[in-house]
């Protein structure tokens, strides 16, 4: 009863002119069939991209990121790419990497990895960096290994393994993990990051 | 003679080796660090325990929920992110939001922030800590055990590698644990329409959608919580999860007596409102916030009924 009334209310509301997309935005998860409905009710909207752009300038933004993501807006892409270099905790890489497709994969690709490469004149949050090297390891973007050191040599024990986990990636096609990192994991003050070189060294 | 060339070759290789990884820290360095600022809560108590006058703090509740809270030398929380799949699609999503987390844990402190400043143990990378000060008597050490459930950000991959399963293990056993031995508790996960808390990957429908159905019949992960919470209970629990307020609070409460104070919500949740709520509590716990301006933190203005705090008490 209470998920047909707030189906009702949104389907209501939805028609009314001046209901703002964040309201129907919060309706997302509710329930399946409020997020459905809510869903079908933003699609239909045709200022939605514009709104959204505009929003990710503002408070509104990480919802505006979940409505990207539900809904797959791709006009947004421009912006998401001009707001990357400032990405301090991931989420902007993160919708980026659920909008990609066949045809943005190249180019999503390069932008990700000169994230990367970027990292001496902009420092790269840790968070980024493991999304960065998880998200690169499923493209079988090839970094080099003087990086691939840089990010191994991280404080963070969980950027170490995911760079482990990067070389084990590459090592499946074929790569050689570069000199000395199977040696450096073995003797890693992380019990995990070690386990991770003792499998590099099995290879796969 | 032969042997005195093998040592030295021996020798020469172990030197080398030194030398390399010296040379290749020196050519490779780490990456910068970047402390973040989004999600930071933007909110100051004017009320704390800190601010109770000391002829007060026998009547303050305040002061006497603190005094309670930070009764031993050592403060043990443990936050727990549950497997946060966002099922039909792969993606998954809590190893990401811990670090997130870690982030602001370990950026230095400014503007009187205090969840701030925590150093990572080098050999338990789930382990943070750092001292806080006190009204009365000594600073005390707040240790943060922080762990997440999923072993990588593809579902289908974690459903077949066995690694997922230890992973697992070490999420539900810092809930357990902490739920009979910390002085606070919070989980970030899904709810599973009263089936979570959860820390694998979820049952599916045919559809591939999470089995809520099963969830809301076995109520496996809530069937966890309420027979830990028989035997023990924390002073503080929160959980953030969608509408964990209807699915746990009265049964949480009827359990442990009303012992245990609770953040809850009755609302949907997206990701970042849930890490906002759970650092800004942290920031009231840490800081000893009084109940006013905890609350009000908790539930914004832009975002009435957020979360619901039942703690403080004489």
């Amino acid at each position: 009863m209470k998920a047909w009334l707030a189906l009702l209310l949104i389907a209501f509301s939805a028609h009314a002119e001046e209901v703002a997309w964040t309201k129907l935005a919060r309706q997302m998860g509710r329930s399946e069939a409020a997020r459905r409905e809510a869903v079908r009710q933003l699609s239909k909207r045709k200022e939605l991209p514009k709104q959204l752009r505009a929003a990710l300038n503002t408070s509104d933004k990480y919802l505006a990121l979940e409505v990207i993501t539900a809904l797959g807006v791709k006009e947004t892409l421009p912006d998401l790419e001009r707001l990357a270099d400032r990405d301090e905790n991931g989420a902007i890489h993160l919708t980026l990497a659920a909008l990609l497709d066949e045809k943005n994969l190249a180019h999503l690709e390069k932008v990700f990895h000169e994230r990367l490469m970027k990292s001496k004149s902009n420092p790269v949050p840790v968070v980024l960096q493991v999304i960065l090297l998880d998200t690169l390891s499923r493209m079988g973007t090839k970094l080099d290994d003087g990086l691939i050191l840089s990010l191994f040599n991280s404080s963070n024990a969980y950027v170490r393994e995911a760079t482990l986990e990067y070389v084990r990636s590459q090592q499946a096609r074929g790569r050689k993990p570069p000199g000395g990192i199977v040696y450096e994991a073995k003797k890693d003050p992380s019990e995990r990051v070690r386990a991770l070189g003792v499998r590099l060294e099995a290879k796969p | 003679m032969r042997s005195t060339a093998w040592i030295a070759l021996i020798l020469n290789a172990v030197v080398a080796l030194c030398v390399w990884t010296y040379v290749s820290r020196e050519i490779s360095p780490p990456l910068d660090e970047v402390p973040p600022r989004e999600f930071l809560p933007n909110v100051t108590a004017r009320e704390t325990a800190y601010t109770v006058p000391a002829n007060d703090r026998d009547s303050s509740k305040c002061f006497a929920t603190y005094r309670r809270f930070y009764s031993r030398a050592d403060a043990d929380f443990r936050i727990v992110f549950g497997y946060k799949d966002s099922r039909p699609s792969r993606y998954v999503g809590d190893r990401y939001e811990r670090l997130m987390l870690q982030a602001y844990l370990t950026a230095p402190c400014t503007d009187n922030r205090q969840a701030c400043g925590f150093t990572v143990s080098t050999s338990d990378p789930d382990l943070l800590q750092r001292t806080v000060p006190a009204p009365e008597g000594s600073p005390v050490r707040v240790k943060i055990r922080l762990t997440h459930s999923s072993l990588s950000p593809d579902d289908d991959r974690n459903r077949t590698d066995p690694r997922q399963a230890e992973q697992t293990k070490v999420a539900r056993d810092n809930l357990v644990q902490g739920l009979m031995q910390a002085d606070l508790v919070f989980y970030n996960g899904h709810s599973r329409d009263g089936g979570g808390p959860d820390f694998a990957p979820p049952r599916l429908d045919r559809h591939g959608h999470p089995d809520y159905a099963w969830y809301m019949r076995e109520r496996p992960g809530e069937v966890l919580l309420l027979d830990t919470l028989k035997e023990k209970s924390p002073s503080l629990l929160g959980l953030f999860s969608c509408r964990s307020g209807d699915h746990f609070l009265k049964e949480i409460a009827d359990r442990t007596h009303g012992k245990t104070g609770t953040i809850t919500t009755p609302q949907l949740f997206f990701y970042s409102d849930a890490l906002e709520a759970m650092l800004v509590s942290l920031e009231a716990v840490l800081g000893r916030w009084c109940e006013k301006d905890f609350k009000a933190a908790l539930s914004p203005v832009e975002l009435p009924g957020r979360a619901r705090l039942n703690w403080f008490r004489p």
